[in-house]
């Protein structure tokens, strides 16, 4: 790669109280790359996407993010009281951005642009997945960190959601994805394997 | 950050038209509450007005009113807060990553809870006043807004501070209990004690008791009340900014 790197971590490891939970992963990513992170359950993937990200600190280490940053957590994060339209609103606000315009294009890809007045607690689980990602999209971030995000989606929507994983990695994007899927595995350029907090192997796709 | 102010504090206000819970408990248990104590209380009693060092003489039942009235606003207001806090946590830290201002997050949840602590302190004494004449009507509603918005304060830092829904409700609970109960005459040999005056309701009630029962009225009352909401109000965003701190600093 002669691009410099969008996103570096550098010898990142996390404790929680006496239990070593990442020891000293390393990786880089680059524009145009999408990256998958799997692992056994309690390998650390979501510890480390968390300190990619910024929410949690590393015990030791250094991550450099250059660019806008995307971030979909496991779980939906929203406001449950508010509409669809509302939740795309607050976080347009939080982005600066004068409207959430480009959210209705993406909407629309995810096929739940009819829920756009829904309250999302009345939402299904899957819908409010779709607004989960999209929150993390409607900036255009030049690097995106996605946790499991087709979780609850169904099939037609999850091929939707490569789809448009696919056009964002063309067009520049770095992407990083957490996934539990074997199948899934031929999509990414690189797959790395975390293994009771270290990087154990990094598989060619 | 004024448009982030500004659409944390309509989309709060969005957010709060949805809380039929709290509505419920408004439209309903307020007024049951009233029923009970004017069933339930009989006989008159002497007390001294502390902050105008006057002795009023009433019934029970007009104190207790008074008293319930706080102690039911109080407690369904500072648990609004606390579930906003508590409910929106994630949302919240996902905002500030985001790049959303942690003050305007703050201070547009304060200001728009503060507004529906308007609209409740105005509801409470209204029906109040259905039971008995109330003599200066805007001073109760005032007491009672200013006594509201500490609670929904309290609220709020409990959210951000403890760890859990229970933990929140139980310290909401027991302050609130410690404070309007011991500055009671009807059943507390502490009110006479002058501790009470360091309580966040103690201002408040001092204003709504003289105002639903003498013509006295201190006006600095209202705004020495003000300032314990607005000292917990600071202490919220200290709390909530420590709490959704990002990793930026080696990014």
């Amino acid at each position: 790669m002669n691009a410099p790197p969008s996103l570096a971590a550098t010898d990142v490891a996390r404790s929680f109280g006496r239990r070593q939970v990442l020891r000293g992963v390393s990786f880089r990513a680059y524009p145009g790359e999408m990256i998958g992170i799997v692992g056994e359950n309690g390998a650390g993937k979501t510890t480390l996407m968390r300190i990619v990200a910024g929410l949690l600190p590393a015990t030791s280490g250094r991550v450099e993010i250059h660019g806008r940053l995307g971030y979909c957590p496991q779980d939906s994060q929203t406001h449950a009281a508010l509409t669809v339209a509302q939740n795309l609103e607050w976080f347009a606000a939080a982005y600066r951005m004068d409207d959430p315009g480009p959210a209705e294009a993406l909407m629309r890809r995810l096929a739940f642009e009819q829920y756009r007045h829904a309250l999302v607690r009345d939402l299904s689980g899957g819908t409010r997945q779709k607004l989960n990602l999209v929150l993390a999209l409607i900036h255009a971030p030049t690097v995106l960190l996605l946790d499991e995000p087709y979780q609850g989606f169904d099939w037609e929507t999850y091929q939707g959601f490569w789809t448009l994983a696919e056009e964002s990695r063309r067009a520049g994007q770095t992407i990083v994805i957490i996934s539990h899927l074997f199948y899934d595995l031929a999509r990414f350029d690189r797959v790395l394997r975390l293994r009771d907090g270290v990087l154990e192997a990094e598989l060619p796709a | 950050m004024i448009a982030q102010f500004a659409t944390t504090f309509r989309l709060s206000l969005v957010e709060q038209k949805h809380n039929r819970f709290a509505i419920a408990l408004l439209l309903c248990y307020l007024p049951a509450w009233y029923g009970i104590i004017a069933a339930l209380s009989s006989g008159t009693i002497q007390f001294k007005l502390r902050a105008f060092g006057v002795i009023v003489i009433t019934s029970q039942e007009r104190l207790g009113l008074l008293t319930g009235m706080l102690n039911a606003t109080t407690l369904i207001m500072g648990f609004v807060g606390l579930t906003v806090m508590r409910q929106s946590e994630a949302v919240d830290q996902r905002l500030v990553l985001c790049g959303h201002s942690r003050a305007a997050l703050v201070l547009g949840r304060l200001l728009a809870l503060g507004l529906a602590s308007l609209a409740v302190a105005a509801y409470a004494t209204g029906v109040l006043a259905l039971f008995f004449p109330l003599r200066q009507f805007a001073l109760v509603a005032a007491g009672s807004f200013v006594a509201v918005g500490a609670y929904v304060a309290i609220g709020m830092l409990a959210g951000v501070v403890l760890p859990g829904d229970l933990e929140g409700l139980f310290f909401i609970i027991m302050l609130s209990i410690v404070d309007t109960f011991l500055q009671n005459p009807i059943g507390s040999a502490a009110a006479n004690h002058q501790v009470v005056e360091f309580f966040p309701s103690y201002l408040p009630m001092q204003m709504v008791v003289a105002g639903a029962l003498t013509g006295r009225a201190a006006w600095w009352q209202f705004w020495a009340g003000l300032g314990w909401a607005a000292g917990f109000g600071v202490l919220v965003l200290a709390a909530f900014w420590y709490r959704t701190r990002t990793e930026r600093a080696y990014r």
